[in-house]
């Protein structure tokens, strides 16, 4: 990148405020032509010392903060905040509790893919799939507003279980949900996989090969696409994952087209597990929690502890240090997309200029992730 | 040639599949809601701004405890005066939240033990200043049909 210009390139700047890098990502880049050929992501422009702010803060008014680490899917953040300090806190979760939570994430993880979806094909220049995503997006929307009293930053997990019980017929609403869904993207289906348009722009670009992938960290559907077969909710099932019955979905190229097939097979797989974990919901159980902690005061014993979890955009991880007081020492967050952001460089090199959305659309980077 | 042929043939029908699909949703239902004149139904348990609860009688449910500013993320968002009345009893004088600063994550309002404090339907807070996002004890306080409202939102 410092090199100097040779007399036919040139440098440009994209971003921070570009509307379709999905955030406030800045890419420095070499051009030659319509060839791109060198690229520096510059983030950072959203770091809000998420880490940092955990050490001046007591537990409990840290868990709103967790929220904001990944605002597309709020529900893996406290998932994981929250598994660090059960563990560390020896907290067993109540069953109904687990599912609560299992039915959750999984419809969070089918909103954000469904926002993914819409603005993938955004930057590619289609508008109408958007619109229809969002119609269904909204629909799980309200389905926790109706369960957590907000749309984006729910704050619903308390450590040993969950803080309310599901409300009245929310289940029933769910079901209900779950049995539109696969006839809607169906839909998409129809409108984008075999599209002409769509096939040209990201069959055969962007092509990330296993090693590459694994030599990166790349974890979550980019990772499945290049073929390898690693989802944490199989290799290490954590919650009630190892009652569930699902399937991994992978793909062999590893292309955009790849990651997009990815992600849909993993809304349909999602829906198949909500089905499933609603069937297995305890009925008459109260407990939704371990022990009624006292929020102010609450300290997690001394210790060390990761969790992992499989989220939307890959392994979130959250490594938590305890000295025994009411607030954490240290907190250390690992997100997909922070690896995904480091890659883009590798598979933009020598493509065309037009071939960036695509790439940078399908590997599905959120800033807030990647700057924490 | 051939190849270029069979792939034009395809896509024309390919295109002609996807806008088939979405010349369907013509005659379906819109699903727009027009904000301002049709109003969203909101949850029971929708986090919206704070606010103070009564008694049936009209007498403050706040005791001022001060567990809600113990658990706020925001640090000193809360602020409650509290002062002796004539009885020697303790009585909240003042309540002050910042809405400018909240982040509505609902933390005060589990902890409350007289669940005194709560979260109402209400989310248009736009303002022209800072200074006027700032709620005092008089602006929070709910009537009594009010709280009754909120009762089972808890």
């Amino acid at each position: 990148m410092t090199t100097a210009l040779d007399n036919r390139e040139m440098l440009i700047n994209i971003g921070p405020q570009h509307p379709s890098t999905h955030g406030v990502l800045r890419l420095k880049m070499r051009l030659e032509g319509e060839i791109i050929k060198d690229t520096e992501p510059i983030i950072g422009y959203l770091h809000r010392g998420m880490e940092k702010l955990a050490e001046s803060r007591s537990y409990c008014q840290y868990l709103p903060m967790v929220d904001r680490i990944d605002y597309l899917s709020s529900f893996f953040n406290l998932a994981s905040f929250c598994m660090a300090v059960e563990n560390l806190s020896e907290f067993e979760v109540p069953g109904k509790a687990q599912y609560i939570r299992v039915i959750t994430m999984e419809l969070n993880r089918i909103a954000s893919h469904l926002l993914w979806l819409g603005s993938f094909l955004l930057d590619m220049g289609a508008t109408s799939p958007l619109f229809y995503t969002f119609r269904e997006r909204e629909e799980i929307i309200k389905l926790f507003e109706d369960l957590a009293g907000a749309r984006l930053l729910y704050n619903y997990y308390c450590f040993g279980g969950v803080k309310k019980d599901i409300p009245e017929g929310w289940d029933k609403k769910v079901l209900e949900v779950c049995k539109k869904l696969p006839k809607y993207i169906k839909e998409y289906e129809a409108i984008i996989t075999k599209n002409p348009i769509v096939l040209e722009r990201t069959k055969c670009v962007g092509v990330l090969d296993k090693t590459t992938a694994l030599s990166y960290g790349i974890t979550g559907p980019n990772l499945r696409a290049s073929g390898v077969n690693y989802d944490l909710r199989k290799v290490k099932p954590y919650s009630v994952y190892n009652e569930l019955n699902f399937k991994v979905c992978t793909a062999q190229n590893g292309d955009c087209h790849d990651r997009y097939r990815v992600r849909v097979d993993e809304m349909l797989e999602s829906v198949k597990i909500i089905e499933q974990a609603i069937k297995k919901l305890p009925d008459q159980e109260d407990v939704l929690f371990t022990k009624k902690i006292a929020p102010a005061v609450f300290k997690a014993p001394e210790g060390e502890t990761v969790s992992l979890i499989e989220s939307p955009r890959g392994i979130t991880a959250c490594y938590l240090t305890s000295d025994g007081t009411i607030k954490p020492q240290r907190v250390k967050w690992r997100t997909g997309s922070f690896s995904a952001v480091q890659l883009l460089p590798e598979l933009i090199k020598n493509r065309q200029y037009a071939d960036l959305m695509p790439i940078l659309g399908s590997l599905d980077i959120v800033l807030p992730e990647v700057d924490r | 040639m051939k190849n270029t042929l069979s792939k034009t043939i395809s896509g024309i029908i390919e295109i002609s599949r996807g806008m088939f699909t979405i010349l369907k949703h013509l005659f379906r239902k819109p699903i727009t809601l027009e904000y301002p004149e049709q109003r969203p139904d909101l949850s029971q348990r929708f986090k919206g701004r704070l606010a103070l609860r009564v008694k049936e009688d009209g007498s403050d449910r706040c005791s001022g405890c001060g567990s809600c500013v113990k658990v706020c993320p925001c640090g000193d968002l809360i602020q409650i005066t509290k002062e002796k009345d004539e009885n020697g009893k303790f009585i909240v004088k003042d309540f002050v939240v910042d809405m400018g600063r909240c982040i509505f994550c609902g933390n005060c309002t589990e902890v409350c033990p007289s669940k005194g404090l709560v979260m109402t339907n209400e989310f248009e807070l736009a303002d022209y200043s800072r200074e006027s996002l700032i709620y005092d004890k008089k602006r929070l306080l709910l009537s009594a049909e009010e709280s009754k409202k909120y009762d089972e939102s808890n």
